[in-house]
């Protein structure tokens, strides 16, 4: 017996003759035996009654085999079932592989267009579930609020004084804890570690006691802050971040207990951050903070003005509503009690809002971009895929006729567009990975949590899901138009019968379905590119084209103001002598990047709501001619303007409008803790943190007068790229800086991008799928267009015989496709109205029904449907009738 | 039926094998099978004979389909499949041994080893 195995085929073959229910089989295999044996038994000379009790008595028990033989049967038959369903399965699929195979432009076209699709879907879908859906890495994230201090009108985004904070939390039922850090920037990058001979500047940023274990935040090695720490007398410690540990002590486990220098000041190392806590990606997108110092509620940091950002916790069961009526009740009360404080008007937002607040409605928009674009994939594929069954209309009818189930066929061309699709997916996948590498390490864009994003096992998930549903947009249409019998399928294989038009006026709503949702992505795009040119376009209030800026601080702490003071104006006074160098300043913080405020009352004035607040910049004389800032009124500070003189002062427009509104500042005094300084220069007003948020108050201190500032900048006007300056520079300040730490030049034009930078994101990304979406509903138009013309030669053969011109079938075609088109741009339009107005707040500078933004896309869908369609009209045009009629 | 001889666990399936290795047969086929080769010594209740076609079918020593017999009437035939040929080779040559074993052992003089 060769052969033992049954063929898979001739066991379907068996199962196709008889097959019946699962309780007969294993009935009649039982029923067979009895009968043979009752017969024998008989033949024996039983009486037939005792031959079928004998029988049933050497079978045994069998009622009970009787089930148990059904249940075997019934797993037998679904196993056979299933394995039978993977096998037709197997061979719709390699019948799909063969005839997309014979089909490869098409084939080609399809899978990257998909690919294209899906990637760029799944990357949006990493990015919105990193940044927005997953809960922040947080102990109770969900109660977790953001309190921030504003200003008299409402708006603005100040910090706390030290005594606000704590009398904050002190007097608020409502919340289980406050907790901070030192957002006033005054540490970012000012702290020295010396190891051994060398030192190197990093970034700390203080935090209150309890930060870490508040926000559930455990350190991977060593502790966090001991209450002996807290106290302001007491030992001080630091914890390292993850990657300036494996960076600068080789992971060494013992770093614990282990004393280093900070500022000149030993610490003890107490702990070490897990690598997952990233402060900078959370709190300060863009920074990567190194250590981590504890901030003391002292009044020596009260004295500091606005200092602290508070991070508070809502009790169970209270909600945000009575936090903000309570915490602005205690606002007041402090008011009323401690005038000569700063100002505490504490806003309270869910802290995830205060996170994805503002790049939520972008990724919402590019999410639903994406969405869009996807939508076109399928439209396009469907339509093209119409098109094939319409070819194959006469190859299914004979399958038809060979005995193929009407099922059978709609499965198969189900099947070919899942095969087209999970090829896709494939190479999407390998996009979207790339993608998502690309969008985390893009550390240039400002958006907090950038850096969790990657394909992961929810993406893969997703992935799947999209490719089921991809399959089914693209292929159910093509499948409800599979011939349903031989007949029609044979006539219907004819061209120009009523089902081949029936498949065209499917086809043209597809591609009018194309075309709107292109014009819609269109205008949406063409409104933010517009807006994104308003922002580039909006005053800064300086000039940046020309300034570049280093970071100078003295590597030593310089023992007293006159020190810092000589050896400011040694620096400026040697870089100054430098070739292609115009200007050179000195100031402590930048535009963009980083700000402290405070309160600054005009004297003798008594303020209802507290004085007004002001941003501070402590500047060098010719830091305004540097960087470009209109002087108004009065005049620079210079170099008589010592410790010695009386303090002087620049207000900006904002703030001197806000202090004395209609008079003239110069000369107006405003006071300073017990100090009392006059105004001696009216400035121009400059952007500060964003380039949408309106001018606010600034003051301008001379550097050689306040010695309390965090970093030292050196600015320069220079004709020269700032890369060429550094060496000589560096060179010329050498001798009396000693080593700078290796911190390069950055352009005012680069932290301008960088502020931009969200803005610029989005516009890129939604140009990218607005130009694919446009180039998909150009091919759909195209390929319409083109089949009705192939489908058409003869009659179009007969028109040219009968003596149609060639210009007029040129017209009669295209003004059929600018008919389509015109369907497409008007329901596309009217949804750009719906979609502009949800737009607004991501809007800069215009309206949404701004006219220009809604006529590029129009003329542009015009111009390509037009060419979409000409195209094929001129091949129509160059028919030969004698041949068309032939082949025809 | 006590002139039978009770089954030793385990040698049912093998006897179906063996039965099934000379030619497809359907469950009765192979209790008369059974009953003719053993000269009726061997007691097998016949819902145990289906138990262990559903145990070999399940370990994919048999398979089985429905044929006709040649009365005409609808069976469903077992057949050796190549797995179940090698499984009855190897479990014939331990049977043997086994029994070779024991019989030696039962049939020699007893006394110290």
């Amino acid at each position: 017996m060769r052969d033992p195995e049954i063929r898979p085929g001739i066991r379907r073959l068996f199962r196709l003759v008889a097959r019946r229910d699962f309780r007969d089989e294993a009935d009649d295999e039982i029923r067979l035996h009895l009968q043979l044996r009752t017969d024998q038994l008989m033949h024996r000379g039983f009486s037939p009654d005792a031959a079928r009790q004998e029988a049933e008595r050497l079978f045994g028990r069998l009622n009970e085999e009787r089930t148990r033989m059904r249940n075997t049967t019934r797993r037998r038959e679904s196993r056979l079932r299933f394995r039978d369903w993977l096998e037709s399965v197997g061979q719709d699929v390699r019948y799909a592989v063969r005839t997309l195979r014979r089909d490869a432009g098409f084939t080609l076209f399809a899978l990257l267009i998909i690919s294209f699709g899906i990637g760029a879907t799944t990357t949006m879908f990493s990015l919105v579930n990193g940044v927005l859906l997953q809960p922040l890495p947080f102990h109770d994230a969900s109660r977790l609020v953001w309190i921030s201090n504003t200003g008299d009108d409402g708006i603005g985004e100040w910090q706390f004084q030290v005594g606000n904070f704590v009398d904050l939390a002190a007097r608020s039922g409502t919340l289980d804890g406050i907790e901070g850090y030192d957002a006033s920037y005054s540490s970012l990058g000012r702290t020295t570690l010396s190891i051994g001979g060398e030192s190197e500047r990093l970034t700390r940023v203080p935090v209150t006691c309890h930060f870490f274990p508040f926000l559930g935040v455990t350190p991977m090695l060593g502790r966090s802050f001991a209450p002996e720490e807290c106290v302001a007398d007491g030992p001080r410690g630091v914890l390292l971040s993850y990657d300036l540990w494996r960076r600068d002590y080789a992971s060494d486990h013992n770093v614990i207990g282990r004393k280093i220098t900070i500022n000149g000041t030993p610490v003890s190392v107490i702990g070490v951050m897990p690598e997952s806590f990233d402060f900078g990606s959370i709190f300060a997108p863009g920074t990567k903070v190194d250590m981590y110092s504890n901030f003391l509620l002292t009044d020596q940091n009260e004295g500091r003005g606005n200092t602290l950002t508070a991070i508070g916790r809502l009790k169970p069961g209270a909600s945000i509503a009575a936090g903000r009526t309570e915490a602005a009740a205690i606002g007041k009360q402090l008011g009323a009690q401690y005038p000569r404080r700063n100002a505490a008007r504490p806003k309270m937002i869910p802290f995830d809002e205060h996170i994805h607040g503002s790049v939520r409605p972008a990724l919402v928009v590019l999410a639903c971009a994406v969405f869009a674009v996807m939508l076109i994939v399928s439209a396009n594929l469907s339509s093209l895929q119409l098109a094939r069954m319409s070819a194959r209309q006469r190859e299914m009818a004979v399958r038809l006729a060979l005995g193929a189930a009407n099922g059978r066929l709609i499965r198969q061309a189900l099947t070919e567009s899942f095969v087209l699709t999970a090829g896709g997916a494939l190479l999407g996948l390998s996009f979207a990975y790339a993608g998502t590498r690309l969008l985390s390490r893009l550390a240039a864009f400002n958006i907090p949590l950038l850096d969790r994003v990657g394909v992961d096992g929810s993406a893969l998930a997703f992935v799947a899901v999209l490719t089921v549903v991809t399959g089914l947009l693209i292929g159910v249409l093509p499948a409800l138009n599979a011939p349903s019998d031989v007949r029609t399928g044979l006539r219907e294989g004819a061209r120009g019968s009523t089902r081949s038009a029936g498949h065209t006026r499917i086809r043209a709503a597809l591609v009018v379905s194309e075309i709107a949702v292109a014009c819609m992505l269109l205008v949406g795009t063409s409104l933010l590119i517009r807006s994104f040119i308003r922002l580039l376009d909006v005053e800064l209030g300086f000039r940046p084209e020309r300034v570049a800026a280093l970071r100078i601080d003295p590597a030593r702490t310089l023992p007293d103001p006159a020190a810092s003071n000589a050896y400011y104006g040694e620096v400026l006074r040697r870089v100054r002598g430098l070739p292609g160098i115009t200007q050179a300043a000195v100031a402590d913080m930048l535009p963009f990047s980083g700000d402290r405020s405070w309160s600054v009352p005009g004297e003798g004035q008594v303020y209802e709501h507290g004085a007004p607040e002001a941003f501070i910049r402590v500047v060098s004389e010719s830091y305004f001619k540097t960087m470009g800032i209109p002087m108004r009124a009065g005049r620079d500070f210079t170099d008589g303007d010592s410790p010695q003189s009386p303090p002087v002062a620049a207000v900006n427009q904002t703030l001197a409008q806000a202090l004395w509104p209609g008079r003239d500042p110069i000369g107006q005094a405003i006071i300073q803790g017990k100090t009392r300084v006059v105004v001696v220069a009216l400035v121009g007003d400059v952007r500060h943190s964003a380039l949408e948020h309106a001018f606010t108050g600034e003051l301008y201190l001379p550097i050689q007068q306040f010695n309390d500032h965090s970093q030292v900048n050196l600015i320069v006007d220079t004709d020269l790229p700032p890369s060429q300056l550094t060496s000589s520079v560096r060179n010329a300040i050498a001798p009396i800086a000693g080593e700078l730490p290796k911190t390069q030049w950055r352009t005012l034009q680069e932290l301008i991008d960088r502020v931009a930078s969200p803005r610029r994101f989005v516009v890129l990304l939604l140009s990218g799928f607005a130009i694919f979406a446009l180039v998909l509903a150009a091919l759909g138009i195209y390929a319409l267009v083109s089949y009705g013309v192939s489908q058409r030669t003869q009659e179009i053969g007969i028109r040219m015989a009968l003596g149609a011109s060639a210009k007029e079938l040129v017209s009669n075609v295209m003004g059929r496709t600018l008919q389509l088109a015109a369907i497409g741009i008007v329901l596309g339009i009217g949804g750009s109205v719906i979609l502009a107005r949800s737009l607004r707040g991501l809007l800069f500078g215009v309206t949404a029904s701004d006219p220009v933004s809604f006529l590029a896309p129009f003329l542009l869908l015009v111009v390509v449907a037009g060419a979409g369609g000409y195209f094929p009209a001129r091949r129509a045009s160059r028919i030969d009738p004698s041949t068309a009629l032939r082949e025809g | 039926m006590s002139t039978t001889l009770p089954l030793v666990k385990g040698t049912l399936d093998v006897l179906v094998l063996k039965a099934l290795s000379w030619t497809p047969m359907h469950g009765f086929e192979i209790t008369q099978w059974l009953e003719a080769r053993s000269g009726g010594a061997l007691g097998v209740r016949d819902s145990a004979l289906y138990q262990a076609l559903a145990r070999l079918e399940e370990r994919g020593f048999v398979a089985a389909e429905w044929g006709v017999t040649a009365n005409n009437q609808r069976a469903r035939y077992y057949k050796l499949v190549k797995a179940g040929r090698a499984h009855l080779t190897a479990e014939t040559t331990q049977w043997v041994r086994y029994a070779d074993t024991v019989t030696t052992i039962l049939t020699s003089a007893a006394g110290p080893a």
